[in-house]
């Protein structure tokens, strides 16, 4: 699109007196593998291409998207917009900035032939360890993303986004037991994504995994204190004080952590960051949606919460400055503000040490996902691997623990962290649709949680 | 556009068919008593089914600008892929309309949705009320030259979170509503009757882990039967994934649980003629009397499989776990001692669709004697759905208008672990 049709279409929407107009332009191509049944079973191709115009005024904004990008409709969709407003025009728009330009330079492509044989050496890899795996399904996910962002401050961006994620799931079955476990990948990069994996490595886990928890026995429901293992066991940050500290909720009051900066909100053991510059990280960009560079973001600093996560219309509600953390799905939804890589900071505490510090508890080696009111804190986990803990030792291993709590108590009963930070990968929803993150943590010891199995004992 | 790509794609020996959609969203949100945001949407897109010497893909596009880099696209998947599970085009022309030229009072709504804050005045804990009111047009045409089909529908949709506060307890709420008329009136009764339940919750507790019996409210069920719905997939049964996997034909849940899909039913929110595959919908019982009657298939897997297609490629549309006879009070009255669920959250972590196990963060509250004595939090309904489906006492008759696809009443059950934090 030239810029001198998003200079019409911007200042069109700024006729009645918005006081923010921004455009972005999308294309965006997803391409997905899936081997299952010792095939290629299928190849999925998905292309989108639109616009999202959003207009503002004071603490009010105005969303249109569209695939048709015929000037037209562009316009009439700008009226659409404009006609909420009734006032006269208060800024326009002359020129746009020179185009500044973001992207990630892939180092080589696989070809779909050398991709197919790829994932036949995987499945055949994976089938050959035992005769209770019942079926293996590999997926293998490829998104091109090209955002053009423009606004009436003259702004004018854009960035080639790039990510690939491989996702396997093995199911294991024996006689009536029946079970499943996954491993997945995804970094923000090209297919060279598979020659960072150790898959000999990763099919081991997989099959240990896999045969503790077809024999898994119903976990113990009761408040007990919890290892939580390193990478995507992060994802209890991430959902209990992670989503709290979206400006989304916080600038509305809604969230349970509105109205809470500077005050001790964790235990001295908990730094949180959120940080979209990880290079090649799952949840990194050069740029947020809104146009500006992604930056690390310290939220709470040894039990403190120091700032928030903001984007630009929450800004207007907040007085603080934007972090960077404007996100959405694609062109059909506004942004706000969103996590990118999440992470506990690491510690000194050694695992051992919490192992042998706990009578009765629970070892959740990884956990699921979660999900988590930011109104009242509450949240809720599933465990992927879980085992018990008994007289100081790891037991047996458990099958579907949940863990449930809420964001103010969980903070405070952060024990111990130890040094083996890691990252894991997931999407996450919100307001502005699914969005990838990473989260991460090293392993931790929470003193007390809820933990749910599947029958009491 | 789509005649061309067909045409393009006969040269090349590709049966080629084109699902074209086109989608219109009108939405308008507040935050207690102030409009917050206006959005619109509009979007056409198109999914292509293409076939090939008893090879098929599908690709999703919102674009058939460039037709002939289409036709490239589809050759090199077709050439790579190893799936020769024969598939083909929709055959009947069908006409289904039911999108009315609608002028929507945008004013009347924003009065409506900004009065809901004059429920502060009945209810003091109100904290905050977000709501949301969308209108949604919809058009589908699937031609692939030997066969036109049309369909066309639209609805209402209502949505509202009310946060309440007393002391320093937070409790919040979600409604949704659909509806084929505007219909205000009827979601600020649901809107009311939600704020009234959320009053029970003041100050909830846990409760210690034990076998309950359950009341799961409509709600409650049909966030369960949505999330266990891939389980009756032919593809999955196929592929081993599905809990149903081995039970075609037997008795796997309670006698008393019949569920059935009736996608043309009036009195559904929308209704379908045919799925995204141009295949014709049907009346059809999944589970009759506890039995596991009827598989979901689409064309691959019903030729794969020597079966009927169902019409279900994408989706179910008028699902509904029969009825009983008993309303939500009798329900309550057969109870006696026990515990209401009326919010589960976690579906996408808390449940293995492959074994049916259930373990899922919940909140309601526990009956004495038919009557309440505390509001209940952060407790964990902890079962499976065969042991869930097989433990059931009664089927009520409340229906829920809060999902377009699925319905379900409240439904009794007998012997649930519910874990909870109370020593």
């Amino acid at each position: 699109m030239k810029k001198e049709t998003i200079i019409k279409i911007l200042n069109e929407m700024l006729a009645t007196g918005g006081d923010f107009a921004e455009s972005f332009l999308e294309h965006k191509t997803t391409k997905r593998f899936t081997y299952i049944n010792n095939r290629l079973d299928q190849v999925a191709y998905n292309e989108i291409s639109g616009i999202g115009l959003r207009l503002a005024q004071e603490n009010n904004m105005y969303y249109a998207s569209t695939n048709d990008l015929t000037l037209s409709n562009l316009l009439n969709l700008a009226s659409e917009l404009k006609e909420n407003l009734t006032g006269k025009r208060k800024i326009s728009l002359k020129k746009l900035e020179r185009l500044k330009s973001y992207s990630y330079k892939l180092p080589y492509q696989y070809t779909d032939l050398e991709l197919r044989d790829k994932l036949k050496e995987i499945n055949d890899l994976i089938r050959k360890q035992d005769k209770r795996i019942e079926q293996v399904s590999i997926n293998l996910s490829q998104v091109h993303d090209k955002v053009l962002i423009a606004n009436h401050r003259g702004l004018y961006r854009q960035e080639k986004r790039i990510r690939t994620r491989l996702f396997i799931q093995v199911y294991f079955k024996d006689q009536e037991k029946i079970a499943n476990v996954h491993f997945s990948k995804g970094l923000a990069c090209g297919y060279e994504l598979l020659d960072t994996i150790d898959f000999p490595k990763e099919v081991k886990r997989l099959l240990k995994l896999g045969l503790d928890k077809l024999y898994a026995k119903p976990c113990v429901g009761k408040v007990m204190p919890v290892i939580i293992g390193s990478g995507f066991g992060g994802v209890i940050f991430h959902e209990a004080c992670g989503h709290a500290m979206e400006a989304t909720s916080v600038a509305d009051g809604l969230s349970v952590l509105s109205g809470k900066l500077n005050q001790v909100i964790a235990s001295p053991k908990v730094t949180i960051i959120d940080d979209g510059t990880i290079k090649g990280a799952w949840g990194s960009n050069m740029i947020d949606d809104e146009g500006r560079k992604t930056q690390k973001n310290v939220l709470i600093k040894d039990g403190v919460l120091v700032n928030y996560l903001i984007d630009e219309l929450n800004n207007r509600k907040m007085h603080m400055q934007e972090t960077g953390s404007a996100r959405r799905e694609d062109y059909t939804f506004a942004p706000t503000s969103r996590m990118n890589n999440t992470y506990l900071a690491k510690g000194t505490d050694k695992i051992e040490d919490m192992i042998k510090s706990i009578d009765l508890g629970l070892y959740a080696v990884s956990l699921g996902g979660g999900s988590v009111s930011p109104e009242t804190g509450d949240f809720n986990f599933g465990c992927d691997e879980a085992y018990m803990i008994r007289g100081g030792k790891v037991a047996e291993a458990v099958s579907m623990a949940s863990l449930i709590g809420n964001t103010k108590d969980i903070l405070k009963e952060v024990e111990m962290v130890s040094d083996d930070l890691a990252l894991g990968e997931g999407m996450c929803g919100s307001l502005s649709g699914s969005v990838p993150v990473n989260v991460g943590e090293p392993t931790i010891k929470v003193g007390h949680i809820l933990v749910g199995g599947v029958k009491d004992v | 556009m789509s005649e061309k790509l067909i045409a393009l794609g006969k040269d090349a020996s590709l049966d080629i068919e084109v699902n074209e959609g086109y989608k219109e969203r009108t939405e308008i949100t507040f935050l207690n008593d102030l409009e917050t945001s206006f959005q619109v949407a509009k979007q056409t897109e198109y999914i292509i089914k293409a076939i090939k010497d008893d090879k098929c893909c599908e690709i999703y596009l919102e674009s058939l600008k460039n037709p002939q880099a289409i036709i490239q696209n589809i050759l090199d998947i077709l050439a790579i892929s190893e799936n020769d599970n024969k598939n083909k085009l929709s055959e009947l022309s069908l006409a289904n309309h039911t999108l009315k030229e609608e002028h929507l009072n945008l004013k009347q709504i924003k009065n409506d949705f900004l009065s809901l804050n004059n429920l502060k005045k009945q209810y003091k804990y109100i904290t905050n009320i977000e709501s949301g009111y969308a209108h949604v047009g919809a058009k589908i045409k699937i031609d692939n030259s030997n066969s036109l089909k049309t369909q066309d529908y639209g609805f209402h949709e209502y949505m509202a979170s009310v946060t309440i506060k007393k002391d320093d307890d937070y409790k919040v709420c979600y409604v949704t509503y659909y509806s084929k008329e505007y219909n205000f009136p009827k979601f600020l009764e649901l809107v009311q009757e939600k704020i009234n339940n959320l009053y029970l919750k003041i100050a909830s507790v846990s409760c210690q882990t034990n076998k309950y019996k359950v009341i799961l409210t409509n709600e409650a069920v049909v966030s369960l039967l949505g999330t266990f719905l891939p389980m009756f997939h032919s593809k999955n049964i196929s592929l081993k994934q599905s809990l149903l996997s081995d039970d075609f034909q037997k008795q796997v849940f309670s006698k008393k649980l019949t569920i059935i899909e009736d996608p043309m039913n009036k009195e559904g929110i929308i209704t379908k003629l045919f799925d995204i595959e141009g295949t014709k919908t049907s009346y059809k019982e999944l589970v009759k009397e506890g039995v596991f009657k009827t598989k979901i298939n689409n064309l691959e897997y019903a030729l794969k499989n020597k079966e009927e297609a169902t019409g279900n490629a994408g989706g179910v549309c008028n699902l509904y776990i029969k009825g009983g006879n008993k309303s939500f009070k009798e329900l309550i009255a057969t109870m006696q001692d026990g515990i209401v669920i009326d919010e589960i959250e976690g579906l996408h972590c808390g449940v293995n669709i492959s074994s049916g196990d259930i373990s899922l963060q919940a909140s309601g509250y526990m009956l004495k004697d038919q009557k309440i004595v505390k509001g209940l939090n952060l407790i964990i309904l902890s079962t499976n759905l065969k042991e869930l489906f097989n433990n059931i006492i009664e089927i009520g008759n409340d229906y829920t208008a809060s999902s377009l696809d699925i319905f379900a009443p409240s439904i009794l059950f007998q012997n649930i672990t519910i874990a909870g934090s109370e020593e």
